[in-house]
């Protein structure tokens, strides 16, 4: 998103025909070398035509453009003001010197300049999304946010202006949860925010006690159960993800995933004939989800059955499309098919297994 | 012991026919500092992160002179030194040297490194692990001793000295060589050598990798590398016969070894623990050599299909139905895989359903050991342990590199993580490396030899023999067969029905070589109604109502 003067034709139609005798030749030679990409000399020319002419409020608007296209944004904010001095509605010149404003760090003077464009011409989505960009900068995501969502209405998939959104609701997610901790801090939500935002930056100690303390204060809080259960599996401590995901199974008897993660860590527990009944819960929503199967026939491996973990396991397979999924359901229906005495199917799925194996390990020396 | 502990010992010991119960909690003594061993690891990690500094050091225990005491033998790393030539071995320095402490009672040693001739100090040999066995068949354990640059074969002096036989006897191993276990490979009476070798990496290839943190590069970063077969020509020479005798047709990045009889077809087969790569395992098929059907067999992966990093394995029967099994230790979050032989020539990945899952997500393990440590009559696992990485809690939070070593009894197939009660060694992190195992005190028990990376060893001393449980060790002695009995099966039966299957080796592990004694634990059986031996060779020797708590000798019967 760049700042682009509107009407910089008009401004020099009028320009031009303000000036006249050596200002007029100043101002030529200045317009004619800015649209040759010739900024040094143009801007001298300028500050020779202003020199000469300092009441003609267009030439300091022209001098500024030129400024702010070489990038010294505080020069170009000196003339740019001084253009609005003499001419408070000079068109385009609150936008840019806005937009200079907030280059120095001067977020707050450049709002009532970005204000004032977006209410002159309220068409310009980009004077709002600076105006949204000052607000930000100057710390009040909650000003900043109902502009950013009026420019995207014109720019929606504009890549500056969708950080810019991303960066607001990131602040007032961090307002808000700073005003929790300041007010209720030994509150259950509190607790909560703290636990996640452990958990979202990998401190996973820190987010197990967190929940926990969150949890000791509300137990109708599935989501947290769940957030608890997955840390203490990647923890490797599998009945205490268990004990987490079966409290939230309480809240969300019905919750398929739920039941997918306890039959997952009554599997690792060793515990297939106790995973079993989860399993299948999970397995049976329709469609059944892939993982769901693939767990199922592991389970159904563990307990020696070996024709219905081969029916799940394929059905697992017929439904997956990530080429690591199913790696590993070929290794396991060969030791199904082995297991049943099938040793062809075992061999073409070692044989699948092999090719896929190769392919996905193919950077390895 | 918790209720449902007894519970399950209970259950277990109906299965097994045994009835005994541990009336103590199994406790390890640490006595390292008593036993006179002034040994030191010496790694000399330097900044440029060689791979081969992490990965050392081996432990063996021997019975060198013959005195009925087991000695200790510890491999040192070495020094990296920048010569004209680029970076050498350097192991000039005495802390620098390989050690043997010879036993003078079980509990104290005295150093006769220098006296017997195994400093390795004009090697440049950066050491690794050891394999005992005594190859040239004259009653006396012989040594060789891995390592990168070379291998090392000590030909033992009737008990006084060792004599280096390595460039005579055709037994020099270039490269990387990592963890090597002698066995009968062709039972032919002589004990054979197999050598793992690790990657194809030098020091002229060795750089660091991380990107912001510099860390040891994955294994993945190097070539894999063919592992070497040495046959004994029976004059005291060996011949390479890894291409002609099929093990050298596969290659990986292998650290451990042990040997065993997957198929019961009499002959030993091999299970090698590779780091990151598929793990195999060499059929023994007789005069057509090996074939590796590690993955046909569902040993390769993990249950679901992935590689892990295999570093020490153990092939010993873990649930007492007389088939060897596979342990082997990995990396952090990888679990320390347990393959159970399902007879038919398959095995199944049952880590989980063991208990294992549950115990080691969270651990990285080196060496490991099914031997049973509180004399129930099932064998436990032991792990010595710490990440392969020294600054993995830069890389990655809640990861550690300095873990205390893992004891897990077994109870009736299922594991229990009981280090916690074991003593305070097994609440120490340190950089566990290789473990040996055997009875230093002749009282009955396991003890180990915990190799520790950079540091000095640690020196267990068990309390099993103070249980009300029995136990027997058999000590072979071959005569058609290999003289160390190496290659044995022996079987016990006691009266109440239940079996045990010991295979005579000093393998297993990581970089170790540990007691030949073979040690069953009884529970509160005092007789075993039978004993059989199936000889390498052929011969099966039974002996009957022998008693317990006891050392017994069995000699081969002569051809």
């Amino acid at each position: 998103m760049t700042v682009r003067l509107a009407a910089i034709a008009m401004l020099v139609t009028v320009l031009s025909a303000q000036v006249a005798g050596p200002v007029a030749a100043h101002v030529s030679r200045g317009v004619a070398a800015r649209e040759a990409g010739r900024l040094e000399e143009a801007r001298r020319e300028l500050e020779a035509a202003v020199r000469a002419a300092p009441e003609i409020a267009e030439a300091h608007l022209y001098l500024g453009l030129v400024l702010h296209e070489s990038g010294d944004f505080t020069a170009a904010v000196g003339s740019l003001s001084r253009a609005l001095g003499l001419k408070p509605a000079l068109p385009g010149a609150r936008e840019l010197l806005g937009y200079d404003l907030l280059m120095l760090g001067r977020a707050a003077e450049a709002i009532p300049h970005l204000d004032a464009a977006r209410r002159d011409d309220p068409g310009n989505w980009r004077a709002s999304a600076w105006l949204g960009r000052a607000h930000l900068e100057a710390g009040d995501p909650v000003a900043a946010l109902p502009h950013l969502l009026d420019a995207q209405t014109a720019a929606t998939a504009d890549p500056e202006l969708l950080y810019l959104l991303g960066k607001a609701y990131a602040q007032l997610s961090l307002q808000a949860q700073a005003q929790l901790l300041a007010s209720a801090p030994e509150s259950s939500y509190a607790h909560l925010a703290t636990a996640e935002d452990h958990d979202f930056n990998g401190r996973a100690d820190e987010a197990i006690a967190a929940y926990r303390q969150a949890l000791a204060g509300i137990e109708a809080l599935p989501d947290a159960w769940r957030a608890l259960g997955d840390l203490e599996r990647d923890r490797g401590r599998h009945r205490d993800a268990l004990d987490a995901y079966q409290r939230a199974l309480q809240i969300q008897a019905d919750n398929g995933a739920l039941h997918l993660r306890c039959g997952e860590a009554l599997l690792a527990l060793g515990l297939a004939d106790q995973a079993l009944p989860y399993l299948e819960t999970a397995a049976g929503a329709d469609p059944a989800p892939p993982a769901a199967l693939g767990a199922l026939g592991k389970a159904l491996l563990d307990l020696e059955r070996f024709h219905e973990a081969r029916e799940a396991l394929s059905q697992a397979l017929a439904a997956l499309r990530d080429e690591q999924k199913r790696m590993e359901l070929h290794y396991q229906l060969a030791r199904a098919s082995r297991r049943l005495g099938e040793d062809e199917a075992a061999r073409e799925h070692l044989q699948e297994f092999r090719t896929l194996r190769a392919k996905l390990t193919a950077g390895d020396k | 012991m918790t209720l449902r502990n007894c519970l399950l010992l209970c259950i277990g010991a109906l299965g097994l026919g045994l009835s005994g119960l541990f009336a103590a909690e199994l406790r390890f003594q640490d006595r390292s500092g008593e036993t006179g061993i002034g040994f030191r690891h010496h790694a000399n990690p330097t900044p440029d992160k060689h791979l081969v500094e992490t990965m050392g050091g081996g432990v063996a225990l021997l019975d060198y002179d013959n005195d009925g005491f087991l000695d200790v033998f510890f491999i040192n790393g070495g020094a990296l030194v920048q010569g004209a030539d680029g970076l050498f071995v350097d192991r000039s320095h005495p802390e620098l040297h390989d050690q043997l402490y010879r036993s003078l009672d079980g509990k104290s040693f005295e150093d006769v490194t220098e006296r017997v001739g195994v400093s390795a100090a004009a090697k440049r040999i950066y050491g690794m692990g050891a394999a005992t066995g005594d190859y040239d068949n004259d009653g006396y354990v012989d040594l060789f001793v891995t390592g990168y640059g070379g291998t090392i074969l000590y030909r033992n002096r009737n008990g006084s000295t060792f004599e280096d036989r390595t460039e005579a006897s055709g037994a020099n191993v270039p490269g990387w060589s990592a963890s090597a276990g002698f066995f009968d490979a062709d039972t032919d009476g002589d004990l054979d050598l197999f050598v793992t070798r690790y990657l194809d990496w030098s020091l002229e290839t060795s750089r660091p990798c991380g990107e912001k943190i510099s860390v040891y590069c994955s294994p993945r970063e190097y070539p894999a590398v063919a592992n070497v077969l040495l046959r004994n020509e029976g004059d005291g020479t060996f011949s390479d016969v890894s291409l002609a005798w099929g093990v050298a047709h596969v290659r990986g990045k292998a650290l451990g070894v042990a040997f065993n009889d997957a198929d019961a077809d009499g002959l030993p087969d091999v299970i090698v623990a590779n780091d990151s790569t598929a793990q195999q395992l060499f059929l023994n098929r007789g005069s057509d050599g090996f074939s590796e059907e590690a993955l046909s067999v569902g040993l390769a992966y993990n249950e679901d299909g992935g590689s892990f990093a295999g570093m020490g394995v153990d092939f010993e029967d873990y649930d007492n139905d007389g088939r060897p099994d596979v342990v082997a230790t990995a990396l952090s979050k990888e679990l320390y895989p347990l393959f159970r032989n399902e007879g038919g020539g398959t095995f199944g990945y049952v880590t989980r359903q063991a208990g294992l899952a549950e115990i080691t997500a969270r651990l990285s393990g080196w060496s490991v050991k099914l031997v049973d440590l509180d004399h129930d009559g099932w064998k436990d696992l032991f792990a010595a342990q710490g990440h392969v990485l020294d600054n993995v809690e830069l890389m990655e939070p809640g990861l550690v590199y300095l873990q205390p070593p893992l004891v897990a009894l077994n109870q009736a197939g299922r594991f229990t993580d009981v280090s916690a009660s074991a003593g305070p060694a097994f609440r120490t992190s340190i950089a566990g490396r290789g473990t040996a195992f055997g009875d230093l005190d002749n009282d009955g028990d396991i003890d180990l030899v915990l190799g520790v990376l950079n540091d000095r060893p640690i020196v267990l001393y068990s309390n099993a023999s103070e249980s009300q449980n029995h136990w027997l060790q058999v000590r072979l002695a071959g005569q058609a067969s290999a003289r160390d009995g190496q290659g044995a099966r022996v079987s016990i039966r006691t009266s109440s029905g239940g079996e045990q299957v010991r295979y005579a080796t000093t393998a297993g592990g990581y970089l170790s070589a540990s007691d030949p004694r073979l040690h069953f634990g009884l529970g509160s059986e005092s007789v075993v109604d039978r004993i059989t031996v199936l000889w390498p060779r052929g011969a099966r020797q039974v002996l009957e109502n022998v008693g317990t708590d006891r050392l017994i000798a069995v000699r081969e019967p002569k051809p």
